[in-house]
Order: structure tokens, then sequence, then C-alpha cells
């Protein structure tokens, strides 16, 4: 029921969710423009690459990487400057989103999207917001040094005795090990930015610290929504693939069909996005036992 | 969220069955065959006991040496390989570095280490019963490298001479205790694969064989990468085990004995083979099949059970794929062994009718390891095994051939693109990974593939031996035709079988197959060919440099410039396409460094191709091997917009951070 209120939050902010896809799509843009010319221009005149039309073609493919590696490199490493780029801007625009659900939710008809109110809540959120980030990093790092460590003494005190069956199980038990409060810790996260936004609060790690506790003693709804939306944003994966194997890119409409599957995927991925912070939101207004305990913390953290 | 999904895939692809294999009693006893095959110049009768708690074997042997010579023979030379394991000094480790494939010793592991000590030599004469004990005479020697440390060969003098034709009978007691696998041989838990563990006689090479000019000791010691250069003859080796091993061996098992200690003894046969390997373990479960006159058995790890057949399977493609384009395979029986994950130091490997694969728990279908390992091990039988070429001196004559079939064997079988890898959209062929392992080096021409492998470079041992030797040998195979190339094949095998062959006897019969074919376009020989891709380090790229159209009249002058942008000089062909559907054929014999075809036609060229039909494998880049006037342009639109989709994943998955 939370998960639809969400959704329903999250469908009536489409002009906002167009607008962030926009900025994930311009960033692409700057990926797409200098491959065009590059792969074009690597290409030449050569006819093999034809090959590649509707397919993989291993030996094609290893050519071309081992004689223009140098070509390739500077996509790859624009990639990863946009990636840096935009999760600053994901930081900068989590108070906008915030706002707008917020209006998502109010008297129908929802207020417009207004985009200097938005850009207002951004900037005024986005200090706080930053610190909670650094502190749900600062989690993630440790927890990560401390499975890298118990990862490595379990291979290390499993490797002889163990089959590599059970071998296998021992390192899937520990990446679920890893796995688990890494997505507990960023779902928190989730909920903290809701409860910051919904308190007005600047206490970064208190906020963070009783999402936490919020979350664990609503493990069930709390993380189980979560972990639903994860499971759909997998199976709009799984969609794509199929999608992308059925394309046939002899010609230039199967490969703008193709292109269309690739952006319906990053819209949805973008959409769940925001459903996930909607419902972080949701289901922190609607229990009413913790709206008594924020009425108490709003004092405490204001 | 890629990566959850590559998990579950492949713990669907594992199959949860597994397949009603028959599942033998044990062998009945059959000779393996009447005929001699092989000159059986070194056979062996061997008893030997494996004592698990100690790694260690305690053997005897009678090795029973014919002269092949015309010459009196004063000394005799040994390998005892397992001293390559002796300490940190020994050659092979200070080549290897400890380390093979991947593999590293554990040197704070006294297990680690092994050894061979021969505590007695005599010699015997069977008729008058007569001894001499040799033990005091016996002398390390290091042929190769003068290491004094190196305890892999040695040299024992003879009081009485041998005499050419004559045979000497040695007696000989030793004591070995086995390395921790890390290469090839060894115990890992109770896992054992032994290999290289007895007194091997060296090869007496008579004037005329090979290289040698005079006769001469031809014995090398260990090395990182080369161990097999031996004599064939019959082998008689009795295993002496506790009961709950089971155990295979080269040749055929002849009968089993129950000792009253908790033991059993083996009793093992193998004619016309160079060496004998076997293994022991508790573990594995067996799976046979038959193809023809040969029975195939493999032995897995009980994890690995899933993957019989495809072992399987993948031995008999290669059994029938030599048998019909090598020559027949003689031996009634191969042996696969699955070694476990803790002792992969031991896969791979090839020894006469036994080879090692290697795979790993819920490997996909569609990614064909295990097919490819055993397919290679197996076509080693033909190279190492029974042309029983020298590995020390020319390596490239048992890896290179043996790569090469790989190759031909898992494109045929199992699809050109798609043989080692159909997964997930990835699509890999054996023949083309080959050559991209030696096309894509960063100095292709770092060194010729001719010479002792211990003095190549060691970082390029892979691509001088395998990869580029298979690659030339598909360029050779595409510029006769396969057809042709396949009787150069069969009559390289049937004359040279049994007779340790070198690289001027394979060169002799393609100049000697392809010089009485009809229209030979190559010249008197084919030595040119070899001289720059065998003998030396010439690397092949011709380019399609440009195509041009000019109006003339009613029709077109046109012009199809080709570059030689390698050193080497092959023959190549051109394929010219006009816009009106024609194609021509053109011919260059490749020397110069630049060639402009002009033509008059009445249309435009729209494209040409250098090298049409790929013969010309060795090409290091094939991409630019042609020219269209109006290239397409479609491909870089769709990896553009892929890369562009992959980044704003990336980007997304970030942002779910903040």
């Amino acid at each position: 029921m939370m998960l639809l209120t969400a959704f329903r939050l999250t469908r009536r902010s489409w002009p906002m969710i167009l607008r962030l896809y926009g900025v994930n799509f311009l960033l692409g843009l700057m990926v797409l423009f200098p491959a065009y010319a590059t792969l074009k221009s690597a290409a030449g005149h050569s006819l093999e690459f034809e090959k590649l039309r509707n397919g993989f073609d291993f030996t094609v493919f290893t050519d071309f990487m081992h004689t223009q590696s140098q070509a390739v490199g500077p996509l790859l490493s624009t990639g990863r400057w946009l990636g840096l780029i935009y999760l600053l801007a994901g930081l900068f625009f989590s108070g906008g989103i915030f706002l707008q659900l917020t209006n998502a939710g109010g008297p129908r008809p929802a207020l417009p999207f207004r985009l200097d109110s938005f850009l207002a809540a951004c900037v005024g959120y986005v200090g706080r917001f930053s610190r909670l980030f650094l502190i749900v990093l600062t989690f993630l790092l440790i927890w990560g040094l401390i499975c890298l460590v118990i990862g490595v003494a379990v291979g290390m005190g499993f490797a002889d005795t163990l089959d590599e069956r059970a071998l296998f199980f021992v390192f899937l038990g520990c990446f679920l090990l890893f796995a688990f409060p890494l997505t507990l810790v960023l779902c928190a996260g989730d909920y903290a930015k809701a409860l910051l936004f919904q308190t007005d609060g600047n206490r970064a790690l208190a906020a963070f610290g009783q999402s936490l506790r919020f979350v664990l003693n609503n493990f069930g709804t709390a993380y189980g929504l979560y972990l639903v939306l994860l499971l759909i944003g997998t199976l709009c994966f799984a969609l794509y693939f199929l999608a992308e194997s059925a394309v046939v890119t002899n010609g230039w409409i199967g490969i703008g069909l193709l292109f269309l599957f690739q952006q319906a995927l990053i819209l949805a991925r973008i959409f769940l996005r925001v459903w996930m912070l909607a419902s972080s939101a949701v289901v922190l207004s609607e229990r009413d036992k913790l709206r008594l305990r924020l009425i108490r913390d709003r004092h405490s953290l204001g | 969220m890629k990566n959850r999904l590559i998990l579950m895939s492949w713990l669907l692809i594992v199959p949860v069955f597994l397949p009603a294999f028959s599942r033998p009693g044990p062998q009945p006893a059959r000779p393996a065959s009447t005929r001699p095959l092989s000159p059986r110049i070194a056979s062996y009768r061997i008893q030997v006991r494996l004592d698990p708690d100690t790694r260690r074997l305690t053997g005897r042997q009678t090795l029973v040496w014919k002269n092949p010579s015309g010459d009196l023979i004063r000394e005799l030379q040994f390998h005892l390989y397992l001293n390559a394991f002796r300490n940190e000094e020994s050659t092979f480790m200070r080549e290897s570095g400890g380390q093979l494939r991947g593999e590293y010793i554990d040197r704070d592991d006294r297990d680690a280490f092994g050894s061979i000590d021969l505590l007695s030599m005599t010699t015997r004469d069977p008729a008058s019963g007569r001894t001499e004990n040799l033990t005091g005479r016996i002398e390390f020697i290091q042929p190769d490298d003068a290491n004094p440390a190196d305890r892999t060969v040695i040299r024992v003098p003879l009081s009485r001479p041998v005499g050419p034709g004559e045979s000497i009978t040695l007696d000989m007691a030793f004591r070995a205790k086995l390395p921790r696998i890390f290469a090839r041989t060894g115990f890992s838990r109770d896992f054992y694969l032994v290999g290289q563990w007895f007194p091997k006689i060296g090869v007496y090479e008579s004037a005329g064989t090979r290289y040698a000019t005079q006769g001469r000791w031809n014995c090398h010691q260990f090395h990182a990468h080369s161990e097999f250069y031996a004599d064939f003859g019959v082998y008689e080796v009795d295993i002496t085990t506790p009961k709950a091993y089971w155990v295979e061996a080269t040749g055929v098992m002849q009968g089993e004995t129950m000792n009253r200690d908790g033991t059993k003894t083996l009793h093992y046969r193998a004619e016309d083979v160079i060496d004998f390997a076997w293994t022991a373990s508790p573990h594995f479960q067996e799976f046979t099949d038959r193809w023809r006159h040969v029975t195939v058995r493999a032995l897995m790890q009980p994890e690995h059970a899933a993957q019989a057949r495809r072992h399987l399977d993948a031995a008999k493609a290669a059994l029938a794929y030599l048998d019909k384009y090598v020559g027949r395979y003689p031996y009634p029986v191969l042996t696969v062994v699955d070694p476990s994950i803790h002792a992969m130091g031991a896969a791979g490997m090839e020894y006469p009718t036994f080879i090692t694969a290697g795979t790993s728990w819920g490997m996909p279908a569609g990614i064909r390891l295990p097919e490819q390992v055993t397919i290679h091990e197996f076509a080693h039988q033909y190279f190492m095994q029974m042309l029983a070429t020298n590995e020390f001196e020319e390596a490239w004559m048992d890896e290179g051939f043996t790569q090469y079939y790989e190759g031909r064997i898992m494109d045929d079988t199992y699809g050109r693109n798609t043989s080692v890898a159909d997964w997930l959209g990835l699509r890999v062929g054996d023949t083309e990974l080959s050559r991209s392992f030696y096309a894509h080096l960063d100095h292709p021409a770092v060194a010729p593939t001719f010479g002792n492998v211990w003095q190549l470079p060691d970082a390029y041992y892979g691509e001088l031996i395998y990869f580029k030797p298979a690659t030339w040998l598909r360029t050779l195979e595409g510029m006769l035709g396969r057809p042709v190339f396949d009787e150069v094949m069969r009559t390289y095998f049937e004359r040279w079988k049994f007779k340790h062959p070198n690289a001027v006897n394979f060169i002799a019969v393609v100049n000697e197959v392809v010089g009485r074919r009809p229209g030979n376009r190559f010249g008197p020989n084919l030595n040119w060919f070899f001289d720059q891709f065998l003998y030396g380090d010439a690397v092949c790229d011709y380019e399609l440099h440009s195509v041009a159209n000019q109006r003339q009249g009613t029709g077109y002058r046109s012009t199809i410039t080709v570059y030689r942008r390698g050193d080497a000089v092959v023959p190549v062909e051109v394929l010219v396409s006009d816009e009106d559907g024609r194609e021509t054929l053109l011919h260059w014999d490749g020397k110069a460094r630049s060639r402009t075809f002009t033509l008059s036609r009445p249309a435009r060229i729209r494209s040409a191709r250098v090298d049409p039909q790929r013969k010309i494998y060795l090409d290091v880049n094939l991409n630019n091997n042609s020219y269209a006037v109006s290239p397409p342009t479609a491909p870089a639109a769709k990896y553009a917009a892929r890369l562009m989709f992959w980044a704003q994943n990336w980007m997304q998955w970030l942002s779910a951070l903040v």
C-alpha cells in the first residue's frame, strides 16, 4: 500500500523526473558525440566493422582495441568524470526532489513543477545532505574494509579444507554479509534524507542514527520496500537484455530502436530512484508512532 | 545488477543430474597391440609404492635399453626430474621463479619441495646373471646451463660399452619425495598426479637423427617450459597404494592384487610410449565411453561429475578429428583426469594415453574451457607422444601443432566464432583467440619461434611457442588450401611417427607435397615462408590504403592502392567489388612496399579487400584489410550509443549513494 502511495507521488512528479532524465541525457551526450566521432574516424573506410552491426566479432573488436586504444581511452576517462559530476548533481538535487514529492502529496491538483522553488530546495539542503553522504560513505568504506578482512580470513581458513562448491557458497555467504549491511546503510541514508527534510533538521549524523534504528525497528516495511524496488530495477535490466537480444541492428531503424530501449531503461531507473526516496518519505510520514517521535525529535534536531 | 544476473544464470545453468554413464568394474587384462609400432629402445619394468603419509615413492625398476646407433656407447645419461623441485637453486626453480601458470610454491613449507634419489644402479647380464654395481660412478651433469646446483641429469660411465644394436639391462632402486603440486606433478591433499617420477634414460641420437652430425646423448635438464623428449618402449608398472585410492595410469590395466597390509597393487602395461604417468585419489568418480577401438575414461572430481559428458564428448571429437585428418590413434585407451581445484597446477598436462584437463564447479555450458583443454591435451598424443619431437629444442613442433589443431577441432565442433565462449553475448572462437594473443603483442617481432625453449624470452613463451606457430600454420593452411595442408600433415605423420622428426623434416614434407601439386604458385619451395615466420621474426600487415574512382568517357578509371606495412612478404589477393555487382580478383606478389592497381571499368568501384578469404591469418591488423568508398557509419553509431548507455548507467549507480 505504501509502495503504491509512493508510486503515485512519483508518478505525479513526472515533470521533475523528465528534467532529471534530461540532465542524465545531456551528460550522456558528452559521451555519445565524441564516441561517435572517434569510432567513425578510427574505423576509417574499413568494411570489417559491418560485422559489429548486429552482434559481436571478437577479431574485429580486439584488433580495434589493440590499434585504437589511445582513441578509446579518453572516452572511458570522460565516462569516469561524468560519474563524479552526476554524483554531485544527485547530491544537489535531493532537496528539490523531496520538495517536489511533498508538493505531489498535497491536495489535488498537484502544484505545478517550479524550477525556482526546486532549485531553492536543492540549495537549502545540499549542505546537510553532503554531510549525510560523507557519513554514509564512511560507513560503507569501514564495512567494506571489515568484509575484505573477513573474506580474506575465511578464504584462507577454508581454502585447504573445502571443495570448490562449498567454497563458492562460503564466498556467496561473505558477499551477502557484505551486501546486506551495504544496502541497509543505503536504505537508512534515504530515510535520513527524508527525516532531515521533513524535520528541517541539520544534524546529519543524528538523523542517520535515528533512521538506522527506524529501519531496523520497521525492518519488513522499510528494508522490504527498498529490496522490492531493487528487485524491480533488476527486472528492468533483465527486460532490457531480452529486448536487446531481440532487436536486429542491421540498419539505422534497429539501432534507433535499441537506443530507445536504452533510454527507456535509464528513464525507468531514474523513476525508480525517485520512487525509493518517495517510499522512505511515505513510510516515515505514515507511521503514527514515528510521527509522535518526530515531533519530539524536531526540537532535539532543530 | 548485471552481476546478479550473471550469478543467477550461472547457478541455473549448473546441471543437477548426472548422465547415466556406465561405471565399469576392473578392466580385463588384454594386450594393447601385437605388432610393435615403435623401435622400443627403452623399456621399463617398475614396481612403485606410494606412502601417502610421507608423500614418498619407493621404487625399483629394470630398464632394458637398446643401442639404436652404430656407435659404441661408453656412458649412459638419465633424467632425475623430480630433483627440479629439490631446492630453490635448481634450473627449473631459477627459471620459473617457483611459479607456473599462476600457481606458486610455498617456500616456507618444507613439504612443498620434492626430490628423487637413485639408491642403486647395477648392470645385469640376463644370460649369465653377472652384475656390476654402477652406483659409485653416478655423476650429476648440467649440459644446458652449467648450474652446479641442478641435479636433474646424471651420467653413468660404463666399464663395458654397449655395441651397435646391443642391449643393456639395468636394475635400479630409487626413493622419491613428491612436491606439493604447483607445477604439473606431485600431491595436493589426497590427490596425486605422479609424472616425471622415475629415473628415465635420455635419447641417444645417432648421426643423422635430427641435427646430430655424430652420435650424442640428448638429455636436457628440467626446464620451466619443457620436459619431454624420450625414446619409445614398453612400460610394465606395478603401482601399490592404499586400497581406498582410485588409481589410473598410462596404458592398460592388466590386473589388480589386494595385499594383506591394506594396500593394493595395480598392474599396468603400455606399449610404444615415451613416458609413464599415473594418478591416485580416493575421490575420483569414473565415467567411460568408447570411440571405435578406444576406451575413453574420465576420472572426475565428485563436484565436477556433471561435466563428465563434456569431457568425454570433447575427447571423442578430438579422436575422430585427428584420426581423419592426421592419422590413426593406435592405443586402446585414453584417460582424462580432472584435477581438483586445489591441484590446478596439475591441470592441462599431457602424458601418453593419459591427460589432465581442468574445470571448476558450475562452469557454464557456453564457456568451453573443459572442452578446450581436453582437446588440446589429447592433440599432444600425436606430437609430443607419437611423433615425439624434442620439446627442449623445438617446442613449437609439439605445442604449435597442438594449438593449431585445438583451434581446428574446437571451431569445427563448436562453431567458428563461438567455440571457446558463447555466453551472455560474448562470442569467441578458438583460432581467433590464438591469433589475438600473437597479433596483439606490443612487439610481435620479439624473437623467432625456433630455438632452445629455455633461451627464448620468458615472458613470450606462450606467444612464440603456442600462438604464433598456430597462427602461421593456419596461414599455411590458407595459402595451400585445407586439402593440400591435410595431405602435408598426413604425410608428415605417417612418415615420421615414432622417429623424432625436426623442423627440417617437416619443411621437406611441405615442399614435397606442395611441389608435386599442379598449379603451385609458391616457387620451387616454401622455405621463404619458414625463413620469415619460423626462423625469422617478420611481422605481416597488409593494408588496403585507398580506392579512387575518376570519370573517364562512359566509364571510370579506378585506382586501388595496397600497402605492405609489415616486413613480411606474402603473396596476396585483392578482391575488387564494383557498384554494378561485378567482382574481380587481383593477385600481387606482396613484395613491394606498396602496389597500385589501375582499372578501367564501366561502373565505379564500391570497395576492395586485400586477402578477402582471410588466408593470411598472420596479418596483425585485419581491420585495415578493406576499403569502402562510402564506409558504413551505423556500427559507430551503435557502439557510441552503447557507450553512452553504460555511462548513463554508471552515473545512475553512483547516484544511488546520495
